[in-house]
């Protein structure tokens, strides 16, 4: 018979477990698997094979990709490097979509659309994206069926934050909105962003610039709000652009669309 | 008197089809403009070099004639785009049982699945054949959508062509579009690169295929 200490688990054991039990507690969720929810790696990748089949994108070789992957690995360890965690493989994708666009599936895959990497005027910009995006990874959205209804999970930063949950169509899946989620992931995007060094004004300016007009892609007031109470104070982090987030910007203008 | 009266004619001609050879570069996707000027400057740099060769109008005429002839084949600038056609060679349910694909619920998306360029080698002179098989996904409650198709000729990262875009109205399922390019016959040697595009509203895709040219 062996038993194990609590000494062996080691400090981001302790506190991986104490977060799976305040989950468990809170949301009456199952207990974590590798760091996700019950049920959230085999959810994601069934949407993983679907979008991979029905979308088109940009090959993990690609400059694009490997530099938006590079900026959120950068930008996550930097956050996790002050928390327990750090074990949440990042994968982030990139759509050959000329509408500004992304979201995540869950167990760490966030996709983002070309059209989103153009949205971003800076590399700021572009890492709130990303933030917010693994912020609803951060904050367990995943967690619970009903936001998995046949492999429909979706959050997305450009969607219309309605006062109820809402559904929207991004491509044969549905994109599952919550302007309460939406807000929380904008919270852990803004403490991501302080930790990586970047502006995280950024994140208000990104929610100030969503383009209006369409049904999904509208400026709600309160999470701006939101967003102005939690940055207002702090000081600006006053990030350049790289060299890198400037080739991949004349990349996808050079690219873009068929003229 | 004559003969400066002459030279003046000469180098205005030359200028001119210098022009629209540039132009015909630049856009690169009008065969005819593309072909027009790759004669029209043809002649014009064999009627200036006959005309300085010989100093007298009569070479220009023999120049211009022997140039006209070769820059009509001569140079990706006036590369043309022949025997296009598409088909349909997958419904939507054959796409369905392919690739699992369900309908979409918002916006029409394209995914390619191949582009193919054949033969693997050509000579100069000869004739390559291009071909991209593509997914259109269209929204319930559509029959069809405008899709774009086209190739871009690439060699060591340099744009050579944008080969003539198609626009075609497109339903749900597989489609095949397919193409000629004659290589010209001063081609140089090594592995060019097609890259395949299909869009559809926002929704885009590439792929690339390659074919090597050897003498």
């Amino acid at each position: 018979m062996r038993f194990i200490h609590a000494s062996s688990l080691g400090l981001g054991s302790l506190a991986g477990l104490l977060i799976a039990g305040l989950l468990y507690s809170v949301t009456g969720l199952a207990a974590l698997d590798h760091g996700f929810c019950a049920g959230e790696q085999p959810r994601a990748r069934a949407a993983l094979q679907r979008i991979e089949r029905e979308w088109p994108l940009r090959g993990s070789g690609d400059r694009v990709t490997r530099f938006v992957q590079s900026l959120g690995d950068r930008i996550a360890q930097r956050y996790e490097g002050g928390q327990s965690g750090g074990t949440i493989p990042w994968r982030f994708a990139l759509v050959r979509n000329l509408a500004p666009n992304a979201f995540s599936v869950g167990a760490g895959h966030v996709f983002v659309t070309d059209g989103a990497v153009s949205f971003a005027r800076t590399e700021s910009e572009l890492a709130a994206i990303l933030a917010h995006e693994m912020g609803h990874q951060l904050a367990g959205h995943f967690c619970g069926s009903r936001y998995y209804d046949e492999s429909r999970s979706w959050f997305d930063i450009f969607s219309s934050p309605k006062v109820e949950r809402d559904e929207v169509g991004v491509g044969s899946l549905n994109q599952v909105i919550d302007p309460v989620k939406e807000q929380q992931a904008d919270q852990y995007a803004v403490s991501i962003l302080r930790a990586a060094g970047y502006d995280p004004r950024a994140m208000l300016d990104v929610a100030r610039r969503l383009p209006a007009g369409e049904a999904t892609h509208l400026v709600d007031p309160r999470r701006i709000q939101a967003l102005q109470r939690l940055v207002g104070d702090l000081p600006p982090a006053g990030h350049r652009d790289s060299p890198d987030f400037q080739a991949i910007k004349s990349i996808l203008d050079r690219e873009g669309a068929l003229r | 008197m004559s003969r400066t009266l002459d030279r003046n004619t000469i180098i205005a001609v030359a200028l001119c089809a210098t022009f629209f050879t540039g132009c015909a570069t630049q856009q690169g996707n009008d065969q005819l403009k593309g072909a027009g000027a790759g004669l029209l400057g043809g002649a014009a740099l064999g009627c200036l070099t006959g005309f300085i060769a010989s100093g007298h109008a009569s070479g220009c005429a023999t120049g211009a004639a022997i140039g006209a002839a070769t820059g009509a084949v001569v140079g990706w600038g006036a590369v043309r785009l022949s025997q296009y056609q598409a088909e349909q060679v997958r419904s939507a349910q054959d796409d369905q049982r392919l690739y699992g694909l369900s309908k979409p619920v918002d916006s029409t998306q394209v995914k390619i699945r191949k582009g193919t360029a054949t033969p693997n080698t050509v000579r100069p002179g000869e004739t390559v054949r291009v071909a991209t098989d593509y997914s259109v996904i269209l929204p319930q409650n559509m029959q069809s959508a405008p899709v774009s198709e086209g190739w871009t000729l690439k060699k060591d990262g340099k744009v050579l062509a944008d080969l003539p875009q198609q626009n075609n109205q497109r339903t749900s399922g597989g489609w095949s579009a397919d193409a000629s390019i004659p290589i010209p016959t001063n081609a140089q040697p090594g592995t060019y690169v097609i890259e395949h595009k299909v869009q559809a509203g926002t929704s885009y895709d590439t792929d690339d295929s390659f074919f090597i040219v050897s003498r």
